[in-house]
């Protein structure tokens, strides 16, 4: 490069400086200030553009490959350990010796848990977002076949002659019973909302936990599935509803099978959210059920007066049956449990002493015994044979904690090869993932949106006035380009909606600091996907009812002839790839404890996964939108669909899902119509 | 500070034949005297402690200093010696500052001061009628301390003020003396707390936001003992909550007391050492923040709301209640504020006028005290507030419940206006 190169180059540097600095500092406030909300957000343009930016070069410049350990399991002899790497789609293999990565085998999309047949040394891996399992080869690691699996495959077990594999299926909420010899599916059974966990009995006995509740009315009280089922006939044998429980996400049976341990949350999204003080706004505890005919069940907190353990994970249980551990991702905590203590407990409370039991923060003090620190967020845990060690996936930091089963410190930890950097986007993530945000860590982002989607709870927020404007959890995934926020639609940005009003409404503590902001809105814009509609639209290619549905959504004219005004047309609020036009609307659907509001229009992608609809969760089914709550078709003409149009309408509906996965037709399509 | 000075003397004696170059040097020259000005400031050694001495000579008086417990041999640094007595220092989360109580003489009352110990300024943070005392820094930088009231025998309110003096807030109302406010890790205020009306109550631990805020009970001892303020008030790194509790009815010293943070009520642990004044340490050195945690007042608003889950909700019963009480009554200082009747489920949602001290009893169909009165309660404006039950425990977290209470509008307390206005006047006329 020349001289006079060099000079033009640098005078262009420096007048594009100058230009920026000085007559372009005060826009840049401003537009700062407006997409903040306040006045005093550094003025630093790579802080936000850099990292919410689709770029995907700048974004793969930006942003790392993590693992995301989040299940585990384990030998017979206790030699190797297998992590299931969920962002890393693999498996991977460690020796607890050596404790280093031995093996690494690629399996499906958003792998969730493993399970071995310690005879046969076959791995199965759940692939939650490819609607199949990986088996390998436990030696070599080599993928030895697919098996076919509902949708969202994730919690496995394996009959006791291993010659049937049980998969939870998660987004369809049922457990397929897999012939492994056949590779067939020999029966699907239908249990709780949103399961994951599953956990066998030494006699038999399978128990299916699930996340989300029944569906119901505000106000009326929770109930979230156990399902349990024998696996000699594969027949549900009883469902236990957990009252004021949910994201029941694992399931451990003591060694003699006499108790039944899950992780469970009691929310209070039934009172007004006044205060966080006091467990006003979420507790988090463990289920107890007596393995016999009458048994008792309890829930007790694992939380203190002044302390919380949210986002309980993953229970085990020692081989000795004395001790449970409960991983807390919401605090990097694990909390060991002395299961003789809740025996004793159980054995001299009355069924009333265990429900009032369920509301006291004081009863940990009796059976925890002891908390243990981790490195951030663990999930999964596994037990060594020998009972002596106990290993935590810690998801967020791609390592493995070795934990003295009789110590109850950590010792140790394997570090599973992931990028060293901590990316603004992964501590964005850890930030999502940790109460440490919330008044004496008693919840998290995470906790209310679980899997960063949400938790198919309404809520009481509580404005101006107790018992009034009640809100539906709305799903992150993929709201980076969908604002404005909340139902209300006043949050402009993600910046203005983590910000200091969320502490003060929300969080009740701190607000978050400006990195700390910027990283977390980083995630939430960026960093959370949709999984794919394998369930309604695996390929783009819709089904005759959806294809007669999609005609009825962008119709223009109605079944008796008449023009439908153009505000009034599914498609001119709902157009794709998002499926909404960002605008407010009044759908007729304020109610009397509403304030008076227009409402933000929401995205419909992965619709199907949303549960209760409409701002206050009113209609339980798409059904109800139209059948119950829009007798004056002011939510779309929609009153002179008959029955089997309006099937046919929420069908295509169903298939609605994310830009990501759209096929390139789709998007010339989308691109056509817009 | 004379090394830096000569150094400055000598860089302009060697340019000041040098005029062409001056306007080039004199920007340098300038930063050169900044950065020097500031090298040449000689902050306290860290780990420092901070003393109250008092000083030799005709006069009394009281000298704050700080000495260096690595040099034996030096004589403490005074910082402050215009004060008849000084007391009750901290210094700041940054370790910049120092805050104290100090009366200039002998007769004058006690008022709050703050030293800054970068710039050596010294500046009056309080200037009230009355005694104030026992300041603390909160976590954004403003003052909490207790100010004296004279009524029911004398008592003390908390308030804050940032440290100029502007925007005093009081934060505690009612006829209750507090005493030795500290702030805990999670930004919440803890202090020892004493009814004084309608009877002298026992010393409890009161705990409440740094705006007065959902105020409640953090510890109180049991039949047999009594807490003893004297000795102040600690929180130790694992979060441990020192104090000094006496065994009632026999003659034994006072010892030290601590409860975990986690659990206050059932943690309870004595030590064999006696209790002493003063123990507590002043280390000049940075010390964690607490969290700053946002205020819910707002002081255009003149009411709070309250509900509370079920009135009937005893300790030991899960759902089924006493079913004694269907009425809730409000006592303010100068009697009833109004009578509530309970929903079908015992909730009860209420709109109370703002700092205004209230008690709570429960009446039964014939209008007789079944519980209460409780002790006493505030609302500051804008605060919302719930409580799970009269006499639930606390460690009873609420049922997933919502109340009947709350689909209705809250009932106004006091019930009629002129009760609303004679209310203020009394206060106001005591204040």
């Amino acid at each position: 490069m020349n001289n006079i190169k060099v000079f033009w180059w640098i005078s262009f540097a420096l007048g594009l400086g100058l230009l920026i600095y000085f007559p372009g500092g005060e826009l840049a406030r401003s537009h700062v200030n407006e997409k903040t909300a306040v006045t005093d957000h550094p003025l630093t343009c790579t802080n936000c553009h850099l990292y919410i930016t689709k770029n995907e070069y700048i974004s793969k410049l930006v942003n790392e490959d993590y693992l995301s350990p989040l299940n585990l399991t384990m030998s017979k002899d206790g030699q190797y350990l297998y992590v299931v790497a969920q962002d890393g789609d693999a498996v991977l293999k460690v020796d607890t010796r050596t404790r280093e990565v031995v093996g690494k085998a690629a399996v499906g999309d958003h792998p969730h848990s493993a399970i071995l047949d310690h005879e046969k040394q076959l791995l199965y891996v759940s692939n939650q977002w490819s609607d199949n399992i990986s088996v390998l080869d436990a030696v070599s690691l080599t993928q030895l076949d697919t098996l076919r699996a509902g949708n969202g495959p994730s919690g496995l077990a394996l009959s006791s002659d291993k010659k049937r594999l049980y998969v939870v299926n998660t987004f369809n909420s049922s457990v397929s019973v897999i012939d492994i010899s056949s590779e067939k599916e020999m029966k699907r059974l239908r249990v709780g909302n949103d399961p994951t966990g599953i956990a066998v009995s030494t006699d038999g006995q399978i128990l299916v936990g699930s996340r989300r509740a029944r569906l119901s009315e505000y106000g009326v009280p929770l109930e979230t599935d156990l399902v349990e089922f024998d696996s000699e006939y594969d027949r549900v044998t009883k469902r236990i509803p957990m009252t004021n429980a949910y994201l029941i996400e694992n399931i451990a049976f003591t060694p003699a099978s006499d108790v039944a341990l899950t992780t469970l949350i009691r929310p209070k999204n039934n009172i007004p959210s006044v205060q966080v003080e006091g467990g006003w706004m979420m507790t988090h505890g463990i289920g107890f059920l007596e393995n016999k005919p009458n048994g008792k069940i309890a829930q007790l907190l694992i939380d203190e007066p002044n302390s919380y353990y949210p986002d309980p994970f993953d229970i085990v249980v020692s081989p000795d049956g004395k001790k449970a551990f409960v991983s807390s991702s919401g605090v990097d905590m694990i909390s060991a449990i002395a299961i003789d203590s809740l025996r004793n407990l159980m054995k001299n409370s009355t069924q009333n002493d265990l429900d009032r039991l369920a509301n006291d923060l004081g009863a940990s003090r009796s059976f925890v015994i002891g908390r243990i620190k981790t490195g951030a967020g663990p999930k999964g845990m596994v037990i060594s044979p020998d009972g002596t060690q106990l290993y935590v996936a810690e998801q967020l930091e791609d390592k493995i904690a070795v934990i003295d089963v009789q110590s109850l410190e950590k010792i140790d930890e394997v570090d599973l090869g992931g990028p060293e950097k901590v990316t603004v986007l992964r501590q964005g993530r850890r930030l999502f993932t940790s109460a440490g945000h919330t008044f004496q860590n008693q919840y998290s982002c995470y906790t209310c949106h679980p899997d960063n989607h949400e938790d198919g709870l309404v809520y009481n927020m509580a404005g101006k006035h107790m018992g009034r404007n009640l809100a539906n959890t709305q799903s992150l995934r993929e709201i980076g380009d969908t604002a404005p926020f909340k139902w209300n639609g006043k949050n402009q940005t993600v910046y203005k909606q983590d910000g200091m009003r969320f502490s003060t409404i929300l969080t009740r503590t701190e607000a978050f600091s400006y990195s700390d902001l910027d990283a977390i809105t980083a995630y939430i814009m960026r960093g959370i996907d949709h999984p794919p509609n394998l369930q309604y639209n695996p390929d783009g290619n819709l089904t005759a009812s959806q294809e007669r549905g999609k005609v009825i959504f962008e119709r223009t004219i109605d079944n008796n002839g008449e023009v439908i005004p153009e505000n009034n047309r599914c498609v001119t609020c709902h157009p794709a790839p998002l499926y909404t036009n960002r605008q407010m609307a009044d759908v007729s659907t304020l109610a009397d404890t509403d304030d008076p509001m227009l409402f933000d229009t929401p995205h419909l992608t992965n619709l199907f996964a949303s549960p209760p609809f409409l701002h206050d969760g009113r209609a339980k089914t798409l059904e109800e939108i139209w059948t119950v709550y829009a007798e004056d078709d002011r939510h779309g003409r929609v009153n002179d669909l008959t029955k089997p149009e309006l099937n046919d309408l929420i069908n295509y509906l169903k298939s609605l899902r994310s830009p990501k996965y759209m096929n390139d037709e789709e998007v010339a399509y989308n691109l056509k119509t817009k | 500070m004379k090394t830096g000075k000569m150094t400055v003397g000598m860089m302009c004696s060697y340019n000041s034949g040098r005029k062409k170059h001056l306007k080039m040097v004199l920007p340098l020259l300038m930063i050169l005297v900044w950065l020097t000005s500031i090298s040449c400031y000689q902050k306290p050694a860290e780990g420092s402690i901070l003393v109250v001495q008092q000083a030799t000579g005709e006069d009394v008086k009281s000298e704050l200093a700080l000495m260096d417990p690595s040099r034996p041999d030096q004589d403490p640094v005074v910082l402050v010696k215009e004060f008849y007595e000084v007391a009750s220092p901290e210094i700041s989360y940054q370790g910049g500052a120092v805050v104290f109580q100090a009366k200039k003489e002998s007769g004058d009352s006690w008022q709050i001061w703050e030293y800054d110990l970068e710039g050596g300024e010294l500046n009056q943070v309080t200037d009230a009628d009355s005694d104030c005392g026992e300041p603390a820094y909160l976590p954004d930088g403003k003052i909490l301390y207790c100010r004296f009231v004279p009524d029911y025998s004398g008592y003390h309110v908390l308030e804050t003020s940032k440290s100029d003096g502007t925007e005093t807030q009081q934060i505690t109302f009612g006829p209750v003396d507090f005493a030795s406010p500290i702030v805990l890790m999670d930004g919440r205020i803890l202090a020892f707390a004493k009814e004084r009306h309608p009877k002298p109550g026992k010393t409890q631990l009161m705990v409440m936001r740094p705006d007065g805020t959902k105020i409640e009970l953090f510890y109180e001892s049991d039949q047999e003992n009594a807490i003893v303020a004297d000795a102040g008030l600690y929180q130790t790194a694992d979060d441990r909550i020192v104090f000094s509790e006496k065994a009632l009815g026999e003659e034994v010293e006072v010892r030290w007391i601590s409860v975990d943070y986690n659990h206050p009520m059932d943690s309870r642990v004595q030590y064999e050492a006696e209790s002493m004044n003063n123990l507590k340490q002043v280390v000049y050195a940075p010390r964690p923040r607490p969290k700053k945690l946002p205020s819910a007042v707002n002081p255009e608003v003149e009411t709070a709301l309250l509900v509370c889950m079920d009135v009937n909700l005893s300790e030991n019963d899960a759902h089924e209640t006493q079913d004694s009480s269907v009425k809730v009554e409000l006592l303010g200082l100068e009697g009833s504020l109004g009578t509530v009747d309970l929903e079908e489920d015992g909730s009860v949602y209420m709109k109370i006028q703002a700092d205004m001290p209230f008690r709570m009893q429960t009446l039964d169909r014939q209008g007789k005290v079944v519980e209460g009165p409780s002790s006493w309660l505030q609302m500051r404006p804008n605060e919302r507030r719930g409580c799970v039950g009269c006499h639930a425990g606390h460690t009873r977290v609420p049922e997933n419940r919502q109340p009947l209470a709350v689909q209705k509008e809250p009932v106004e307390i006091p019930l009629y206006r002129e009760t609303i206005m004679a209310s203020r006047l009394t206060q106001k006329e005591k204040k």
